[in-house]
């Protein structure tokens, strides 16, 4: 027996498969990641046309049978195809380091509403024209925060005091924190940061979504944003996303 | 299936290979050449050999070719000065099918893909770049499929062909979203390249 599923999804990645068929990965907010095929899709041209792209808020139905393998996609309808993300190569591949971030952080059949909610918002800025690397740097902390990864950033993790501000502190993806100058050990892996980065980012991951666009982050704020939580995404997931190394092959 | 003798389950093996040829239409296949005359056997034999040595990649556009030069680059008929861009040598003769376009190829191997990690130096960009570069091209018309790879590539292609200052334009909408060249009717891929649109 297989049991029928509507919910709304967001496209996160599809490759064709076979002469006509495409295999897609869905963030859906009901049931979390699903891997499903769409079948005839490369050839059909009413049914899945323009909504099996990669970043299309789409209505779903799917089929799924008990156990292991793939869901059948039965309908996908577009909602919103965010056109104005595909008109940018930078926003290309910010859209595309989200739904690769999230897609590698999630297991399938896991329901996270806000997580769902997450992306599809940062999606929608981006199609507004939020600048995309400030904004790359709020959904990694937003995420991170939403799945539980949280790293710490207002006080030492080794000593739990507070850093001074405009000091030098570090950076400790083994911690999972900011480790201040006392407590830094010499041979420890690290990453030196100034206490305003730090600050930075913790506001940023404890501000609400509409008040976020009015969060500046000064050129060395970014730099260092982008060096620690990279580092610190490639020590939770154990590799570099392709669409991370993609960014900088296109300089 | 071990009815049948060795050499023959071997042909079924082999055949059931290529893409859309299940067991069954194997066998049948296998059935009917075993069945052939020794003359059709050994031309389809030759046949297969043949593509494998004598079909390369034309060092100018990427097309295949049985000569050194592909006979698309050669022609003297077709206009120097405008190159189309394609994903691959089926979209290729899409455009060719469609008629209508007389000008040069550039065949990339593929397309720029952030989620596949597909970078600009795995699709033979640089080789478009070292043509625009040498020749006398005013017009690079990038005919990639109107998804979301296919939008990355001419925008990319846009951005490292700008400092030449030619024009660069992109086959039109009205090829729905997300489908491939390779199955849009001839009329409608003539009318998009027709229609395109500077970058
Ligand atoms: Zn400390
Ligand atoms: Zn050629």
């Amino acid at each position: 027996m297989s049991a029928l599923y509507k919910t709304s999804a967001l496209v996160l990645n599809s490759t064709d498969y076979g002469e006509s068929d495409r295999i897609v990965n869905f963030y859906t907010m009901d049931y979390g990641k699903i891997c499903g095929i769409a079948k005839g899709a490369k050839r059909s041209k009413k049914r899945f046309v323009n909504s099996l792209e990669s970043f299309s808020f789409v209505k779903l139905i799917f089929a799924k049978k008990q156990g292991a393998g793939l869901a059948r996609i039965d309908q996908c309808e577009l909602i919103d195809g965010f056109h104005n993300i595909k008109k940018d190569l930078e926003t290309i591949t910010a859209a595309s380091y989200f739904v690769e971030l999230l897609s590698e952080m999630v297991r399938e059949w896991q329901r996270n509403t806000k997580a769902f909610e997450l992306i599809l918002n940062f999606l929608r800025m981006l199609d507004d024209g939020r600048e995309p690397e400030t904004f790359s740097r709020f959904f990694e902390v937003k995420l991170l925060t939403i799945l539980g990864y949280q790293p710490h950033l207002d006080k030492c993790t080794v000593c739990k005091y507070a850093p001074d501000a405009d000091t030098i502190i570090y950076f400790s993806s083994a911690k999972g924190g900011i480790v201040c100058k006392r407590c830094i050990k010499p041979n420890e892996n690290k990453i030196p940061i100034s206490a305003g980065t730090a600050k930075s980012l913790a506001l940023a991951a404890r501000t609400n979504l509409e008040h976020l666009n009015k969060l500046v982050l000064p050129p060395l704020v970014l730099k260092e944003s982008k060096e620690l939580l990279g580092n610190f995404i490639r020590y939770q997931l154990g590799k570099e996303l392709k669409s991370m190394k993609f960014m900088e092959t296109i300089g | 299936m071990s009815y049948y003798a060795e050499p023959i389950m071997r042909l079924i093996r082999e055949l059931s290979k290529l893409p859309g040829i299940g067991e069954k239409t194997a066998s049948r296949l296998a059935i009917y050449i075993l069945k052939s005359s020794n003359g059709y056997a050994e031309s389809l034999a030759k046949s297969l050999m043949d593509v494998k040595e004598k079909v390369k990649a034309c060092p100018v556009c990427f097309n295949l070719s049985d000569r050194d030069v592909c006979n698309i680059c050669t022609d003297s008929g077709r206009r120097n000065d405008i190159v189309c861009v394609v994903e691959n040598i089926n979209n290729l003769a899409a455009i060719e099918k469609a008629g209508g376009f007389k000008g040069r190829y550039h065949v990339l191997n593929g397309l720029l893909s952030p989620l596949k990690g597909i970078s600009p130096d795995d699709i033979r960009i640089a080789e478009l770049v070292r043509r625009v570069e040498s020749g006398d091209i005013s017009e690079v018309i990038v005919a990639t499929n109107p998804n979301v790879d296919g939008e990355a590539t001419a925008l990319y292609i846009t951005k490292v062909l700008k400092p030449f200052g030619i024009k660069v334009t992109r086959i039109a909408t009205g090829i729905p979203l997300g489908s491939d060249l390779e199955y849009i009717d001839a009329a409608t891929l003539g009318l998009a390249i027709e229609g395109r649109r500077e970058m």
